[in-house]
């Protein structure tokens, strides 16, 4: 058998040896891969110390080794979204407490759609107040507000119990409010209030009853009050 | 019976641990067969030196996720060595094609080693007059001695046409040897 007809399938199995050479042809192929292998280079030292810095313990560990761009990416990515959520949050919520006596911030809603029955307010327009409760941002001061608060001043030490008067005279009219502001070095809260327009005067009254009232009017309520309870002397 | 199995499989997969080497053991054992692959790929020896170190040093890095079960360690380091190879190639591409030079320097792979090895002289010879693939495929199968269908998946050929590229760069050898 020529070297040449020896076929692709027939060197294979020679190679691996899986099969023996007849031909001299396939010999001379086996010799021929002898030879190369023989022949074929080694390492240098120098190589060999090089590569064997780069395995020895401590050199680089798969689990010291400094992640890829894709693992840090993967890390740094949901990471940093969480923390410009939570900067977004914190900037939201702290613009209820930029006061720097701030104490507490509450927000009293009234109990969905009142029942006209316990409130005395028509089913529609508890229906319009709730609708505006659910569109009016949070402690963001409604529209149509008065420039200035109505003031009430308190008794002191009395404050509490006239915050707590006020938020149930305002729910019981169907209405909702929020304390924007409370202090304790001269104990005050300002409250944002939304109401039904047409329970306005009855509410505004209520509460200037709750202590000395400075300013009994509004001009353009809107549906919308600022009432500031102090036990100070001034707001 | 269930839990003979169990027991059985469990023994197994604590050999399989066991028996894996490490890294030092196989960089030890495999150095001389990465370099001589290099070697004969680039026909450079400072080439694949440099190579043959950024292989083991890339090895290292993915050994945590070599799996023994999957094959021989062997192929495995070959692929890396061979993408690295690649990686340079096509960027020494870039290099000279920016200089301008003479288009026959592009091809490094084509350019006879710079340094004698301990090839016979007219095999040396013989081996600089094959292409990059048949110096590849030679080195492959017959100086590491890779099977065919290891081979072939390293190449990512079929067995069918790793045989016959192997058998035209034997057979083109010969004939070389031959003149």
């Amino acid at each position: 058998m020529s070297p040449d007809d020896l076929t692709p399938e027939r060197l294979d199995a020679i190679l691996n040896g899986s099969e023996p050479a007849e031909s001299d042809g396939e010999r001379d192929m086996l010799a021929l891969a002898a030879s190369l292998r023989e022949g074929s280079p080694r390492a240098g030292d120098d190589l060999r110390e090089r590569v064997r810095a780069i395995a020895a313990p401590g050199h680089d560990t798969p689990h010291q080794r400094v992640p890829g761009w894709r693992t840090r990416f993967l890390i740094a990515g949901p990471a940093i979204a969480t923390v410009v959520a939570a900067v977004v949050v914190i900037a939201v919520v702290g613009r209820d407490d930029s006061g720097t006596n701030q104490t507490s911030l509450t927000t009293s809603h009234a109990a969905s759609v009142p029942e006209a029955s316990t409130t005395g307010v028509p089913p529609s327009a508890a229906r319009a107040a709730a609708d505006t409760r659910e569109a009016a941002p949070r402690s963001v001061a409604p529209q149509g507000a008065t420039a200035g608060p109505v003031i009430v001043r308190v008794e002191p030490g009395t404050l509490p119990r006239h915050l707590a008067e006020a938020r149930s005279i305002v729910t019981a009219a169907g209405g909702t409010v929020a304390v924007t502001r409370q202090t304790t070095g001269d104990p005050s809260a300002l409250l944002a209030i939304t109401l039904p327009p047409d329970r306005v005067s009855g509410v505004l009254a209520e509460l200037m009853r709750l202590g000395e009232g400075r300013k009994a009017t509004v001009s353009d309520a809107g549906g919308a009050l600022r009432v500031l309870l102090t036990e100070g002397r001034s707001p | 019976m269930q839990g003979m199995t169990v027991v059985a499989l469990t023994v197994r997969n604590l050999r399989a641990i066991s028996a894996r080497p490490t890294f030092q053991e196989v960089a030890e054992v495999n150095l001389d067969a990465v370099y001589r692959y290099l070697r004969h790929l680039t026909g450079d020896p400072h080439l694949a030196e440099d190579l043959t170190s950024e292989t083991f040093e890339r090895a290292l890095r993915m050994w945590s996720r070599f799996e023994p079960a999957r094959g021989p360690v062997l192929p495995w380091l070959v692929t890396i060595a061979r993408r690295i190879a690649l990686d340079h190639f096509r960027s020494d591409a870039r290099r000279r094609t920016r200089e301008r030079r003479a288009a026959a320097r592009d091809d490094v792979v084509r350019q006879p080693p710079a340094e004698p090895n301990d090839l016979p002289p007219d095999i040396a010879a013989a081996l600089a007059n094959l292409t990059q693939s048949e110096r590849e495929i030679v080195a492959l199968r017959v100086l590491l001695d890779l099977d065919g269908a290891e081979t072939a998946a390293t190449l990512g050929i079929s067995p069918s046409a790793c045989s016959t590229q192997l058998h035209r760069a034997m057979t083109k050898l010969r004939a070389e040897l031959a003149r």
